[in-house]
């Protein structure tokens, strides 16, 4: 099940984040790039990697998937740049600075330039913002910029350009006037959606804007070479970035393999110095020095329709959820090497109130997993309460591909074994699950979720009565009030707690029932330095990276 | 050279031999059967799906494991161990139990589709060919039309609408799949109803479903068979495209499709997943093909000696 | 002869309609949106999207439109590739499909008509066998299992060609060998029940009688006129292969246009499916007529006037 991890979209549903203590702002010392050969390097600096497959769009302010936002970070540069972790540093604003009331967000430009040697001003990021908010053409993620005062007036015509809250006040300087103070604007700004474009170049090209390599302006690491559609994209060193000094890659091929199996062969026949994902076959096929293991991040749980005639009863729903064997799952069918799940936040990736020991920590498990005696009296108790005497079959939605269906496979035979419980397989293409699940026409659905940044709130927001991704379809007013009260929360240790109540709450009504946190094994030639995988998008970081040692 | 009359001489009739048949007189279906029994590839062929249907039919009943029985505790099992005959797969379950029952899948779908085109086929193309004039130009036409149609296609599509199962995939295949045939009766028919023992049928007034269903179609049955011959393996080929695309029977029910594509994926790793499902589709596939070979040999009137 | 072009011509623009038609409205049947991510897209802003697409409006409207720009020659903008037009997609798909289509079609044609008449030039001995056995086994695995098999033993384990993609000869050797297996069946039998046709006939005999050469018998009459009916079999193959094999084209990772028949069906893109399935309908019915016609000026017991009998 390959998802698109999009970076802020959730970012909609926190839009009522209002945070009082909001003082200015100076950005972090950045991140060291990480330690390169001093003296320059002696190989062919080129790597080749896999793009998995042609992207939907690289007009920087429609994008939306994992791999656009990849693609952008690597040719581009918005106000601030992703640094990894959900951080963000510095990027073509040299320092930026939020009004003590945290509406008024001011941004000092560094003298950069465009891969044409023209210099990049606070103009081009205005052109490029009023695109997105366009009311001619709608976009995904318009939505992005509602924050900014008038900008959702105005993609819907109720308002002009010159009263969004967009202002260039030199050359340099750009000012940005929100409804409501957002603490992590500067995060969002690192988000392809505020890219800049510049305005004569893109009334020049039209229609075509960065659909070919004549048609695209860089301003980041790397500029597009070439690009033969559905085949293979060529990326070169951009020699006009203003850190072009940092960056040792002279070539990135990425070429667009879909199929996994054509993927891995590549690899091993030395085709492509990086695979997205290796099984556990595959990774036994590789030598241990080239197999890395990251988190990316997403949580797979079972969603239980709580409309449903029986999954409506909350011990039910835990019943399924407790009768899992999460261990043989992982350890016996899939080999991969996930965590089994018996809450919902992620481990590791989440830190919690104090910013740096993870979240989990405190409360690793909500039960215990493959409890099957439990699952049984609870599944008596759930009947008995519901006043009946057998669970007529329900159907579990899945993938449609080989290992969707095989997962599903094992929890079928795990609730037909422990349970009794007759569950029959749905498998359908992503598209109609998505849709299905949206209009809560489903018993169950095995699904996942990545996180947004690092803040337990990118989870728990989910559930909240009427959410957007709430699929389940789950409503509780002490889980909506307390989420409610968190995001309004100026002390972060009380929020913190109030999250934690949250969590609480939601696993003992199980409207989800995790089943796994992933972590995936990738292969990356021993020669390739500096090459990064991220939890957060983008996920594949290699614009610091080089290549030592390769003959 | 001369010819005297005292060089021959007369040696009567004999009756007897006159009116002995010489050539064992044989109707249509007893000339195929033994001009198939030579033809050694055919006999195989035949041999070997009889091997295979009974397998289907029976080794599943007869099995300790049923098709869905998981053991987690053993998955990916090497052919061979613990009496697994042909290894387990992802799930513990055992292959060989998977592969006959997907024989029954497989066959079920390939009869099945090959019936029902069958049935629209003959029903379609004998009307065509027999009422003929604008029926059978209009008939015709919808058939061309229908053609054009990618077959690919129209099978995901009538997946998606309809949702995933047994019955959606029969139906999906066979959607187009009874085009050739409605030619081909239509074209056999238009042959068979100039000769005169249907204007004598019809002279002496047989109904149009009469003369179709008893003098029409028991005269073109030949090249229908062969194309059911072919048709059988060709339905199975594309239950096994639905499978690589993830559109095929729903699991844990299995067809040779579905287990072949499952095990393309780990073709390395784990070969015996994919190399035993293979094998019985070529085995099936090769059987098919080669008796359909063999019975137009047969049957065709031309190649009769 | 012209009259019948143009009759065959007008039965063609129906049949693409009706065909395109047909399309056009049961992928309005099935379930989904296009406008889906894993992070929902606002609801207003969906209403905003499917107003710019014209997707509010009512069907018949959105026919309307779309067979006015289809007549046009304007297939619309993709969903799934969101800033391309489906005329560009399947402009820069087909030379790749077209190409790996038009060898296996080559290859498949070469070895087929080979084998076939090997078969029928040794009518039921052991050589028309092994052919015909031959010719079958090709068709005789799954597409994938020979396309995943080939991949793995020539491109990972003995290292002598590439393992995917299409950017030289070398590159296009296994999928062309993958797509030909289906092809040389089929035309291996074809010719050689043809084969077998003519060598009944009794120009055949006459040849013979006259002491002709066995080798010059079977050049310049009974191969010459078998292969004649094998042609008509050609149209329908390379219009199925030049818009692509699913199979094929991935797991070889071959940018052709093949892929999108499923991927834009899943992805509910209507204008790239649409467009496509029109794109092989023209392409069907054009090559049906062009071979009619072709063969009419081959075969002279043929008239093109359009009657059957």
């Amino acid at each position: 099940m390959k998802k698109s991890l999009v970076i802020v979209l959730a970012m909609l549903m926190i839009l009522s984040f209002t945070l009082t203590a909001c003082g200015p702002k100076t950005p972090a010392a950045e991140p060291a790039a990480p330690a390169a050969p001093t003296e320059a390097p002696k190989e062919a600096q080129e790597l080749t990697i896999n793009l998995f497959a042609e992207v939907s769009t690289l007009d920087f302010q429609a994008c939306s998937s994992s791999g656009e936002i990849q693609i952008y970070n690597w040719i581009m540069e918005g106000l601030t740049r992703s640094a990894g972790g959900g951080s963000v540093k510095p990027g073509i604003a040299e320092k930026y600075e939020a009004s003590p009331d945290g509406k008024v967000w001011t941004f000092h430009l560094r003298d950069a330039k465009w891969s044409d040697g023209k210099p990049v001003t606070a103009n081009d990021f205005k052109y490029g913002w009023m695109r997105a908010i366009d009311p001619k053409t709608p976009r995904d993620y318009t939505y992005f910029l509602y924050d900014i005062v008038n900008a959702e007036e105005y993609s819907q015509g109720k308002a002009t350009a010159d009263q969004v809250g967009i202002k260039v006040v030199d050359d340099k300087t750009l000012e940005v006037t929100l409804k409501q103070p957002v603490t992590y604007f500067d995060y969002m700004t690192s988000f392809s959606t505020f890219a800049p474009v510049r305005q004569d170049f893109a009334e020049q090209v039209g229609d075509k804007l960065n659909t070919s390599p004549e048609t695209f302006l860089s301003n980041g690491p790397f500029k597009v070479e070439s690009w033969t559609h559905e085949s293979e994209m060529v990326f070169v060193k951009n020699p006009e970035y203003w850190d072009a000094a940092s960056i040792k890659l002279d070539k990135v091929t990425g070429l667009m393999i879909a199929e996994d199996s054509t993927e891995f062969n590549m690899y091993e026949a030395g085709e492509l110095d990086h695979t997205i994902a290796l099984n556990a076959d595959q990774k036994a096929a590789l030598t241990k020095g080239e197999v890395r293991k990251y988190s990316d991040g997403s949580v797979w749980f079972i969603d239980f329709n709580t409309k449903h005639k029986i999954l409506k009863n909350k011990n039910i729903r835990k019943a399924m959820t407790y009768a899992i064997d999460r261990k043989s799952l992982i350890e016996n069918v899939a080999k991969m090497p996930w965590v089994p799940a018996m809450a919902f936040v992620q481990p590791d990736i989440i830190p919690d109130a104090d910013g740096k020991t993870p979240w989990r920590n405190a409360k690793p498990g909500y039960f215990k997993d493959n409890d099957v005696e439990t699952a049984k009296q609870l599944l008596e108790q759930g009947m008995k309460e519901l006043g009946i005497t057998s669970i007529p079959k329900m159907k579990i939605m899945c993938n449609e591909n080989a290992t969707g269906q095989m997962y599903a496979q094992a929890l079928q035979e795990m609730w037909k074994k422990n349970l009794n419980i007759e569950v029959e397989l749905e498998p359908v293409p992503s598209s109609v699950r998505i849709d299905r699940q949206q209009k809560h026409d489903f018993d169950m659905s095995y699904a996942g979720w990545g996180p947004d940044y690092p803040d337990p709130m990118t989870d728990l927001d989910l559930y909240v009565t009427g959410g957007g991704n709430n699929d389940p379809d789950y409503s509780n007013p002490e889980y909506d009030a307390l989420i409610k009260a968190a995001k309004a929360e100026p002390d972060k240790a009380k929020k913190f707690e109030m999250m934690r109540k949250a969590e609480d709450i939601l696993m003992d009504d199980m409207p989800i029932g995790p089943l796994y946190f992933r972590y995936r094994n990738y292969g990356v030639r021993e020669y390739v330095k500096g090459f990064e995988r991220d939890s957060f998008a983008p996920d594949i970081q290699f614009i610091y990276a080089w290549i030592e040692g390769k003959n | 050279m001369e010819l005297k009359h005292e060089q021959f001489r007369v040696i009567g009739k004999d009756l007897s031999t006159a009116q002995k048949i010489v050539r064992p007189s044989l109707t249509y279906w007893q000339d195929a059967w033994r001009r198939l029994k030579k033809n050694p590839a055919a006999i195989t062929a035949i041999v070997i799906l009889t091997i295979l249907s009974l397998l289907a039919i029976f080794q599943p009943m007869f099995s300790k494991y049923s098709y869905s029985d998981q053991n987690l505790m053993l998955t990916l099992a090497r052919p061979g161990v613990e009496g697994h005959l042909f290894g387990t797969d992802n799930l513990g379950r055992d292959l060989f139990v998977r592969v006959w029952v997907g024989a029954r899948i497989s066959l079920l779908i390939g009869i099945t589709g090959a019936l029902i085109e069958l049935v629209i086929g003959i029903i379609y193309g004998g009307v065509s060919g027999y009422k003929g004039g604008n029926v059978d130009n209009i008939m015709m036409r919808v058939v061309d039309v229908l053609y054009v149609i990618p077959e690919v296609v129209m099978m995901i599509l009538l997946i998606m609408v309809m949702g995933p199962g047994l019955f959606t995939v029969i139906l999906a295949i066979s959607s187009l799949h009874w085009l050739p045939m409605a030619r081909i009766v239509r074209g056999q028919i238009l042959q068979v109803k100039e000769q005169e023992f249907v204007l004598a049928a019809r002279t002496l007034g047989a109904s149009p479903s009469r003369m179709i269903g008893r003098h029409l179609i028991p005269n073109v049955i030949g090249p229908i068979i062969v194309r059911l011959t072919f048709s059988i393996p060709g339905a199975i080929f594309f239950e096994a495209f639905l499978s690589f695309i993830g559109m095929g029977v729903p699991q844990p029910l299995a067809s040779w499709g579905t287990l072949a594509a499952t095990g393309q994926q780990q073709l390395i790793a784990h070969p015996h997943l994919l190399l035993f499902p293979s094998i019985a589709i070529s085995l099936a596939m090769l059987s098919f093909n080669m008796l359909g070979d063999g019975l137009r040999d047969a049957l065709d009137p031309r190649l009769r000696k | 002869m012209f009259k019948y072009i143009l009759k065959r011509i007008a039965g063609a623009l129906v049949t693409v309609w009706i065909v395109v038609s047909l399309t056009w409205f049961m992928m309005q049947a099935i379930p989904g949106d296009p406008f889906q991510n894993e992070r929902r897209v606002i609801p207003e802003l969906k209403e905003q999207l499917r107003k710019y697409y014209g997707l509010d409006k009512p069907l018949v409207v959105q026919y309307g439109v779309y067979m006015k720009n289809f007549a046009q020659g304007n297939l619309g903008m993709s969903f799934l590739r969101k800033n391309r037009m489906v005329n560009t997609i399947i402009k820069e798909g087909l030379p790749y499909s077209a190409s790996l289509g038009l060898r296996a079609i080559a290859v498949g044609f070469i070895v087929g008509i080979s084998l076939g008449i090997v078969a029928a030039l040794n009518h039921n001995k052991g050589w028309d066998r092994f052919s015909i056995f031959v010719a079958i086994l090709g068709v005789s695995i799954p597409g994938f299992v020979i396309a995943a098999t080939l991949q793995w033993f020539l491109g990972v384990k003995l290292k002598i060609l590439p393992v995917a993609q299409w950017k030289s000869f070398a590159h296009t050797i296994m999928p062309t060998f993958a797509l030909s297996l289906t092809m040389i069946a089929q035309v291996a039998r074809f010719m050689r029940s043809s084969m077998l046709d003519v060598i009944g006939q009794d120009y055949i005999k006459t040849a013979k009688a006259k002491g002709l050469s066995t080798m010059k018998i079977i050049w310049s009459h009974e191969i010459r006129n078998a292969i004649l009916p094998v042609i008509t079999i050609l149209g329908p193959w390379i219009a199925f292969v030049l818009t692509g094999s699913f199979v094929i084209e991935t797991i070889f990772a071959i940018p052709g246009i093949g892929k999108f028949y499923v991927q834009s069906i899943n992805a509910q893109d209507y204008p790239l499916i649409t467009g496509i399935t029109a794109f092989m309908g023209v392409l069907m019915v054009f090559m049906n007529l062009l071979v009619d016609i072709l063969y009419g000026l081959i075969d002279p017991r043929i008239r093109l006037d359009g009657s059957s009998k």
